[in-house]
């Protein structure tokens, strides 16, 4: 106990010398930046951003920055500085905008280093591609709705929750850039008179945009990906020759809720080409029906339909992505698992690889239930 | 005493004399009373000596002056249930300041010590600061030979032994370590007496100045031994092979060796279900955490990591913080001063003054401090759920390090955030594991790890399911019971 008070004083001292106080910030003082948007205008990069304000009495519960002649973005965030009350911080991203025409150009991707290389960085913001300039969005502010920085990320989030569109963090965006065996695929919004949801957009190994999916399509697309949560929600038009009595005013229409999703994927390489097999075993609801059916009776050759347009559907995707030589499904990650020393050679244009693959799809689904009706 | 040495050690049989002596001995005390008589029966004068406040004079009245001076039989009797007699001065002196009457019959060189304590006391009342839920609502009183009557009530068993100590030049205040002289490990008692002996104070005047002779660790917050104020509380530390010492004039009994948790243990845990109890105990600790590192936290937080805080909630902080004029260290020192403030001056009021506090309280830990701007929503959730934490630990004591270990994390959140909370709670980790309590490890059974006390540590085991003592005490004998477990019915 002699030295006690010493060994407390040495203590004290030390601490003092210590430089942990050099990045103190109040949360007060920080402008938090949560959007952040690149686009091109006028042949010009132009970086955005919108951070939520902490003032109660401010109508407008966000402000929001731009700098049109960044040097880099890490730049742009000093210019920020000087724009803004507080000082920026890339802590708390949530939402990555690009807009589509910075995406037609290719070889964007680099501009976003800082934003890995930086360690107080979010990674797990969400990438979305605006379909539109991302000003529009960016700016966009109505009184009946929360603001922006909160109504994105929901935005993206619950309609990816229905399957309706993708949810790609910016690490997974960046495992989809630099993984041969995928191309990237993103979510995209547009304002329209409000911001809405618009499917994915596709981009090839370059990061170049390349085609769009509608919100069918992109529920397809997860269920290819094998990466449906919850339930994925289907609709499809009934052959009427098919659907019994034609109906003049009401299309036929059949929904189905995927409710369980089983595949098996065989891959094989005969003469220069990749064959997959792909088998997917599917348990669905019926959420909707418009045309009469006994279903009762008749469930077999409702299910055997359903497994034709669903397969037709999906085939169709798969050649439009054949078409496009892109593979967000990421065949060439199963490619690369069972057939390594033929897709080693191909692995610099995989995309191209695929597009001449022999892709063979058969969907089989058993109906859980038709409804509470009936 | 030292200053008015007796001539003699030992009394003369001249009754003047001894009446001289008595009254040069007791100079200054005008409540000694000295009723000189005549004993009826023998002839002989006599003279009875006691402290007027001390004796009960009903007793002195009824059994021992109206026999004496009015029967007229050969042997006049006493109906005193316990008497003893002396010749010497030095226990004579002791005897009548410990509320006996002396009584002296001229001719005769010895006295008669009778016992007719009767000092002012309390009646058995309910414990104050231990609330009883299930538990006996007796708390122990001033009284340590009533204190000890309560305990034994719980254990009438020829083990249960007592050690009897006096303690302080003056007070010679008797402490009374109680034990299962069966189970209790022996070396503690020793060196327990030890360290007792090795005390030299005027006096002992409550069980918690004892404590703090006897503690291993005097420099910690953390205290060392359970004070308790219940009986059923003492008695059921004792049957796990602790000692538990009785304090003569303290209604706080403290109870050695403990372990940090078992200060997280309650004894109404013990008659609640135990899955019930297993939820409150964890709540507790869960608690310790709250009360020590919220405000902390939320210093920390706000200065340095608010990425970690979801995106809605930095919003709302934000909003609230942004009226805020100090930084945050300083609100929360602010707020936290505040309320223990506020608890201190509770404390000591009497009752309905004490509503006042409260009322006023309110106002300064709530909405209208929001509203001026001082401080922001959350802190004052913060504050609030600090106090609400701080209160859920049984002890006072504990409860009491807690509320002063947070300010060290404030400070030390304030400098380096989250990692200087982690370096704190490292630290508290470190010095709770080097603590021990009579040379018994204070971890135990985390620290070092014991897992058959597992079982009354976090959550409460069903009793049947204990059946060993707490290791942590060294006892004697472990086995502490072997009742079935309760057949369930088909």
């Amino acid at each position: 106990m002699k030295y006690y008070w010493l060994k407390i004083c040495i203590i004290v001292v030390l601490l003092g010398l210590l430089p942990g106080c050099y990045d103190k910030m109040y949360l007060e003082d920080a402008t938090l930046i949560l959007v952040l948007g690149f686009d091109i205008e006028e042949d010009r990069f132009i970086v955005y951003s919108s951070s939520p304000l902490f003032n109660k009495d401010a109508k407008k519960k966000t402000e929001e920055f731009y700098d049109d002649k960044p040097v880099s973005v890490r730049h742009s965030k000093n210019n920020f500085d000087t724009m803004s009350s507080g000082i920026p911080s890339a802590g708390k991203i949530q939402t990555i905008l690009i807009g589509k025409k910075l995406l037609e150009h290719g070889n964007w991707f680099s501009m976003l280093d800082t934003l890995f290389r930086n360690a107080e960085s979010s990674v797990n913001a969400n990438v979305a591609v605006v379909n539109g300039p991302v000003s529009e969005v960016v700016y966009y502010h109505a009184d009946d709705k929360p603001p922006l920085t909160l109504l994105l990320p929901k935005l993206i989030s619950s309609s990816s929750k229905k399957n309706a569109t993708l949810d790609t963090t910016l690490q997974e965006f960046h495992r989809q850039m630099y993984d041969q065996a995928m191309t990237p695929a993103l979510p995209m919004i547009r304002k329209n008179t409000n911001l809405v949801a618009e499917g994915a957009a596709l981009l090839n190994e370059q990061g170049k945009y390349v085609t769009s999916l509608d919100l069918q399509e992109t529920t397809l697309l997860r269920v290819l990906q094998r990466n449906l949560t919850g339930v994925g929600s289907y609709t499809a038009n009934v052959p009427e020759s098919q659907a019994g009595q034609p109906n003049p005013i009401v299309q036929s229409k059949l929904s189905v809720d995927i409710a369980k999703l089983s595949v098996r994927i065989r891959t094989s390489y005969e003469h220069g080409r990749f064959i997959f097999n792909l088998r997917y075993k599917m348990k669905t609801r019926i959420t909707e029906r418009t045309f009469p059916f006994n279903t009762t009776m008749r469930k077999t050759q409702l299910q055997k339909q359903l497994d034709s347009l669903i397969q037709r559907d999906l085939m169709a995707l798969i050649h439009k992505i054949q078409k496009n030589c892109i593979d967000p499904i990421g065949l060439g990650i199963i490619a690369q698992a069972y057939q390594y020393h033929a897709w080693k050679k191909v692995k610099d244009h995989w995309g191209d690889a695929l597009s001449e693959a022999d892709i063979r799809l058969s969907v089989k689904t058993e109906m859980l239930d038709s409804g509470v009706l009936q | 005493m030292s200053s008015q040495q007796q001539q003699r050690a030992t009394i003369s049989n001249n009754l003047s004399d001894n009446i001289t002596q008595i009254k040069s001995l007791f100079q200054g005390s005008p409540d000694l009373v000295i009723r000189e008589f005549i004993i009826q029966s023998i002839r002989k004068t006599a003279a009875l000596v006691y402290l007027g406040g001390l004796t009960d004079k009903n007793s002195v009245n009824n059994n021992v002056l109206e026999p004496l001076m009015f029967q007229l039989n050969m042997n006049p009797t006493v109906s005193i249930s316990h008497l003893i007699t002396e010749d010497q001065w030095r226990a004579i002196s002791a005897a009548i300041l410990g509320g006996s009457s002396v009584l002296f019959v001229n001719g005769n060189a010895e006295a008669s010590i009778l016992d007719t304590q009767g000092w002012p006391q309390r009646s058995i009342e309910d414990p104050q600061i231990e609330a009883s839920l299930k538990g006996a609502h007796q708390g122990f009183v001033e009284t340590g030979s009533q204190n000890i009557a309560l305990i034994r009530r719980y254990i009438p068993s020829t083990e249960l032994k007592i050690k009897e100590l006096r303690v302080g030049q003056r007070g010679a205040t008797t402490v009374s370590i109680m034990y299962l002289g069966d189970v209790a490990q022996p070396e503690i008692l020793d060196e327990l007496v030890e360290r007792i002996q090795k005390i030299n104070v005027d006096a002992i005047i409550n069980a918690g100045e004892l404590g703090e002779f006897i503690e291993d660790n005097p420099y910690s917050p953390f205290p060392q031994f359970i004070s308790t104020e219940r009986p059923d509380s003492a008695a059921s530390q004792i049957l796990q092979g602790r000692y538990v010492m009785v304090v003569d004039g303290s209604p706080n009994v403290l109870i050695g060796p403990t372990t940090f948790v078992s200060f997280f243990q309650s004894i109404d845990d013990y008659s609640t279900r135990w899955l019930i109890s297993s939820f409150i105990r964890v709540t507790r600790y869960f608690a310790f955490f709250i009360a020590l590192f919220l405000p902390a936290i939320y210093i920390a937080l706000i200065s340095y990591n608010y990425v970690i805080i979801p995106v809605k909630l930095i919003i709302s902080i934000g909003e609230s913080r942004e009226r805020v004029p100090f930084p945050p260290f300083a609100e929360a020192i602010l707020m936290e001063i505040t309320l223990e403030m506020l608890r201190e001056a509770g404390i000591r009021l009497p009752a309905p003054i004490g509503q006042t506090v409260g009322i006023v309280g309110g106002i300064v830990i709530g909405q209208a401090a929001v509203q001026a701007g001082i401080v922001s929503n959350i802190m004052v959730i913060v504050v609030a759920s600090t106090a609400i934490a701080s209160f859920i630990i049984p002890n006072y004591d504990m409860g009491a390090a807690v509320r002063f270990l947070r300010f060290p994390m404030m400070i030390i959140a304030s400098i380096f955030g989250i990692v200087g909370i982690a370096a704190g709670l490292m630290t508290l980790i470190i010095h709770l594991i080097t603590l021990k309590s009579l040379d018994t490890p204070y971890g135990s059974p985390l620290a070092p790890v014991r897992f058959t006390d597992w079982k009354d540590t976090f959550i409460r085991a069903p009793l049947w399911i204990m059946k060993k003592r707490p290791v942590n005490a060294h006892p004697v004998q472990l086995e502490r019971q072997d009742s079935p477990q309760p057949e369930e019915n088909p």
